[in-house]
């Protein structure tokens, strides 16, 4: 985590350095069913990040030995495009961070999809992230999540991530990126919409029971919003016309 | 478009009905009925808006040969399964690339397909849509592709696998109109306007859509496997569940699967 400088307050009067209180999200945006080729698509706008996902399958599993008779497998791969933020990022293929971003999405997806209706066949999950300002993990769980639910692919719950974080000792939602850098602590959860189930918990920085809790309760109550957004990205899929359609593409 | 918005769309994780029903794209937990895809509910129907391909003994499927072998042919279906037609009682000889309609004999637990029956189809072109929208297509009482066949004079077979093979003239009027099922397969009253559309393009007046009484028999223009018109039939999709049901003896814990537990050493054969 890089020095915080003395002087850089990030929470001034209770707001945030881009305005917010401490309890509210960046402005989020979805589009479902945007690529054509795809089996299911999503593209979400969260504040300054954007992120495209795409899901292909079930099909042929590749390398054929990996296929398992038991269930197909989900192939997430989170990537970031070399010109999404003024870090280095996506020059040279994979690295740690987006390996792990990946499997830990794979994990995420492992337990709501009914993975023993496709014996023998891999679901996979592209998910670039097109520009990124902090919380791209938890952009790409929704996005992929939205695919997943519009290439058909049967889920017993949808997911929805958001993170909280901990910043000049204050518990916020939805930390951006100056906030997850100077700040205390990041916790990025992803749970179950119907279910509340928790599926993805990471934490980096030291909490306490408390704070954890204050935290868990922003995130329970978000998450219902974003489930909210998700389902009429999905919805509008189906109630506007060719040209509505062109029309939001236009707009991205 | 106004129906659209009287049915209810529910996602996955949404409780569809208070009580258990096994229906495809649907799951059961405790005492209720909980969806699994996108799908429309209206009353006691569901009518799936996405979904996949779940071949059924009885389905009548295209594909072309993909591969030629000693004991039969290989065939693509565009799904990944894995479908094979044996030569053993076949009369006739295929080459690589031919076109041919099948029905499914048999479906193995790894959801590899054996077909029986096969009839070759010539001089045509293939289609892949939807297999969700293949309900559509084929229309209540087969009214729809019978519109089609009616009104293009063309040739046409469906399978369940999503591939529509058509021949004759019209095919760019096939393609056109079968597009537009495509686009609207979630609304009601398609035949009708998928009727004054192809009258429009043809000129061909007073057409009203020929249904035909007998469901399927020996016809392969219907999946024999599929209860035929999708909107109509949702409680229908009971099959693949009940296949699920027997293949897997009763309803287990159902986390037997996956990547552990296989207390079964790899590579050495699924089959029971």
């Amino acid at each position: 985590m890089a020095k915080k400088k003395d002087d850089l307050k990030l929470i001034v009067d209770g707001k945030r350095l881009d305005g917010r209180s401490a309890d509210q999200l960046r402005p989020v945006r979805i589009e479902a069913h945007v690529l054509n080729d795809a089996n299911g698509s999503a593209y979400v706008e969260w504040g300054k990040n954007r992120v495209l996902a795409g899901v292909y399958g079930p099909q042929e599993c590749i390398p054929k030995h990996d296929a398992s008779p038991y269930g197909a497998l989900i192939k997430c791969r989170y990537t970031m495009a070399p010109f999404c933020s003024l870090e280095e990022h996506g020059r040279s293929g994979p690295n740690r961070r987006s390996i792990e971003i990946s499997k830990v999405m794979t994990d995420a997806f492992k337990n709501v999809i009914f993975t023993e209706y496709y014996p023998k066949t891999q679901i996979a999950v592209f998910v670039e992230v097109l520009q990124s300002d902090g919380g791209t993990r938890c952009a790409a769980i929704n996005a992929a999540s939205v695919a997943l639910v519009d290439a058909g692919i049967p889920m017993r719950d949808m997911v929805t991530a958001v993170a909280f974080a901990k910043v000049d000792g204050q518990i916020v939602i939805d930390a951006a990126k100056e906030e997850d850098n100077f700040g205390q602590a990041d916790v990025p959860v992803a749970i179950g919409a119907n279910s509340k189930e928790i599926l993805l918990l990471q934490m980096d920085g030291i909490l306490s029971k408390e704070e954890m809790q204050q935290g868990m309760e922003y995130v329970y109550s978000a998450a219902e919003y974003l489930h909210r957004l998700q389902k009429d990205a999905l919805e509008r899929v189906f109630t506007t016309t060719a040209q509505e359609k062109k029309e939001t593409f236009l707009r991205m | 478009m106004d129906e659209v918005h009287a049915t209810k769309i529910v996602f996955p994780g949404d409780k569809v009905w208070s009580t258990p029903v096994r229906v495809k794209g649907c799951y059961v937990s405790g005492e209720a009925t909980y969806a699994s895809v996108l799908s429309q509910a209206s009353g006691d129907r569901l009518v799936l808006l996405r979904g996949f391909y779940d071949p059924q003994p009885g389905d009548a499927v295209i594909g072309y040969v993909s591969d030629v072998k000693f004991s039969g042919y290989n065939v693509e279906i565009f799904q990944p399964y894995h479908a094979f037609q044996s030569s053993k009682e076949l009369r006739f000889e295929y080459s690589l690339g031919e076109v041919i309609i099948a029905k499914i004999k048999e479906v193995s637990e790894t959801r590899s397909v054996d077909l029986e029956y096969p009839k070759q189809l010539k001089d045509g072109r293939m289609l892949n849509v939807e297999p969700f929208k293949v309900p559509r297509i084929v229309g209540r009482k087969n009214s729809m592709i019978n519109s089609l066949k009616d009104l293009t004079g063309a040739e046409i077979y469906v399978g369940a696998n999503g591939v529509v093979w058509f021949s004759g003239k019209n095919s760019s009027l096939v393609i056109k109109a079968i597009n537009m099922i495509r686009e609207e397969a979630h609304t009601t009253g398609l035949t009708e306007r998928v009727v004054k559309f192809l009258q429009a393009e043809t000129g061909i007046e007073n057409y009203t859509p020929r249904v035909d009484e007998e469901p399927a028999g020996g016809s392969y223009s219907r999946p024999p496997g599929d209860a035929g018109s999708g909107s109509d039939e949702g409680r229908r999709y009971g099959d693949r569940d009940r296949y699920e049901r027997r293949e897997r003896g009763g309803d287990r814990p159902r986390d037997r699967g996956g990547d552990r537990g296989s207390y079964r050493p790899r590579g050495q054969g699924y089959r029971r």
